[in-house]
């Protein structure tokens, strides 16, 4: 109950950041608020698939079933929030490019890795009643999580991009203006926080939904 | 191990060519898809890139035909007795040099095919060649465990494809660019493309290798 507060109170507060006390960006204008939502977003739907895997690797060494409930939940986590990354994505690019897609790698690699676990969607639909199918979601996913960094990281870096380099560049240094930068931090942890929030949520779902389960078994 | 493995391999492409049924598979499906192209589009298509897209594209459908792979061991219950003769890891590479072979071959088959029905110029052959063996082959590394996955649940056909798919798509997007530099006249070095495809293949192949035998206790 704490954290939801706790999460609740920060959202407020980065609504507030984002839409009120920030300056809007030099060029960019007042469109440039939506890039606090935009890397939030996509950096929590990196961490969700990161954990899934790493929940996934869990599993299999432990076959410990709140592994597989862990990997499961982020998942879905993940793919909600990449939905969002998308939709606030193709937002500003409709203002900055012109074009809601624009076949940019970033957006290609984002799609891809959509399909990965709308792939795994339609595996989990299939297996979830399988004694096995928890092992076969977790090879898949540990698959997964392996194929992920060269989606997000290097065929990105194969074609030219129209992102632009100077905010998050190879040299790894965030270039924004402190204020600008202050709140883009502030607006990553509270999406991060949220994240931890609702797999919390979700993870005591899964167990009342297993000890249900067992009880009628 | 090795003894093993070469048996295992004879084995299997033994069984493969005695049944013939995934072989006539392939080369029925390849030989339909291409001339259906060539005779719908009259033989017209002038894009190096499209060329390059429907060429793999082929290539990757006809390859879901050997998605039978495990599944077989699970059919005519040798699975058992491969788990007390064999170790987990022997088997799985078996398979999967199986699978490479089976799909080299494909794209063998399939590259001439549509070669020779699309009337295509390749301008640079040895790239072209390269990247049709790279490519099948990471084609194969990379769908080997997902073959190992579906055998064991229903409807494991159009799951195959569907979870191959979004993991082989950087793959058939890297061999696509290379393929239509190929069949245009730029200048061009596969180096970039073979690098990605070796260090893709190789991780996967590894993490794959790793995970089998906690599939195959499943079966």
């Amino acid at each position: 109950m704490v954290l939801i507060i706790i999460d609740a109170l920060l959202m407020l507060a980065s609504l507030y950041l984002i839409y009120i006390w920030v300056p809007p960006a030099a060029i960019l204008g007042e469109t440039s608020r939506i890039v606090y939502l935009h890397v939030p977003l996509a950096w929590v739907s990196t961490l969700a698939f990161i954990v899934a895997g790493l929940a996934s690797i869990q599993y299999i060494r432990k076959n410990a079933i709140e592994y597989i409930h862990c990997a499961r939940s982020s998942v879905h986590i993940g793919f909600f929030f990449s939905i969002l990354t998308v939709i606030t994505g193709s937002l500003w690019a409709k203002v900055m490019w012109g074009s809601y897609w624009n076949w940019d790698p970033r957006e290609t690699s984002i799609t891809l890795l959509l399909l990965i676990y709308i792939a795994y969607f339609s595996l989990h639909q299939i297996v979830h009643t399988n004694p096995k199918g928890a092992m076969l979601e977790s090879v898949y996913l540990v698959i997964a999580f392996v194929a992920s960094p060269f989606l997000i990281f290097v065929v990105p870096r194969l074609y030219p991009s129209l992102h632009p380099e100077p905010v998050i560049n190879t040299q790894g240094a965030i270039l924004l203006d402190t204020e600008m930068r202050l709140v883009l931090i502030i607006s990553v942890v509270t999406f991060t926080l949220f994240y931890a929030t609702v797999l919390k949520l979700l993870l005591k779902v899964y167990k009342l939904e297993y000890v249900c389960t067992e009880d009628v078994s | 191990m090795i003894k093993g493995l070469v048996r295992n391999i004879v084995k299997d492409l033994r069984i493969e060519f005695r049944s013939k049924v995934v072989i006539s598979l392939i080369l029925s499906f390849s030989v339909i898809v291409t001339i259906s192209i060539g005779f719908a589009s009259g033989g017209i298509i002038g894009s190096p890139m499209v060329h390059a897209i429907l060429l793999w594209v082929i290539i990757f459908f006809s390859g879901m035909n050997t998605s039978h792979l495990f599944y077989r061991e699970i059919e005519e219950h040798t699975a058992l007795f491969n788990l007390m003769y064999y170790s987990p890891e022997s088997i799985f590479v078996s398979k999967l040099i199986v699978n490479c072979i089976i799909m080299v071959a494909v794209a063998a088959i399939v590259g001439l095919l549509y070669l020779f029905v699309m009337d295509v110029s390749v301008y640079n052959v040895s790239g072209f060649a390269i990247m049709m063996l790279a490519g099948s082959s990471a084609l194969a590394v990379c769908t080997t465990i997902i073959a190992a996955i579906t055998a064991l649940v229903q409807a494991r056909g159009g799951l195959f494809t569907i979870l191959s798919f979004p993991i082989t798509l950087p793959i058939i997007t890297v061999v696509i660019k290379s393929t239509t530099q190929c069949f245009s006249k730029e200048i061009y070095s596969s180096w970039s493309a073979i690098l990605f495809l070796l260090a893709f293949s190789t991780l996967l192949g590894v993490v794959s290798y790793i995970l089998f035998p906690y599939i195959w206790r499943e079966f």
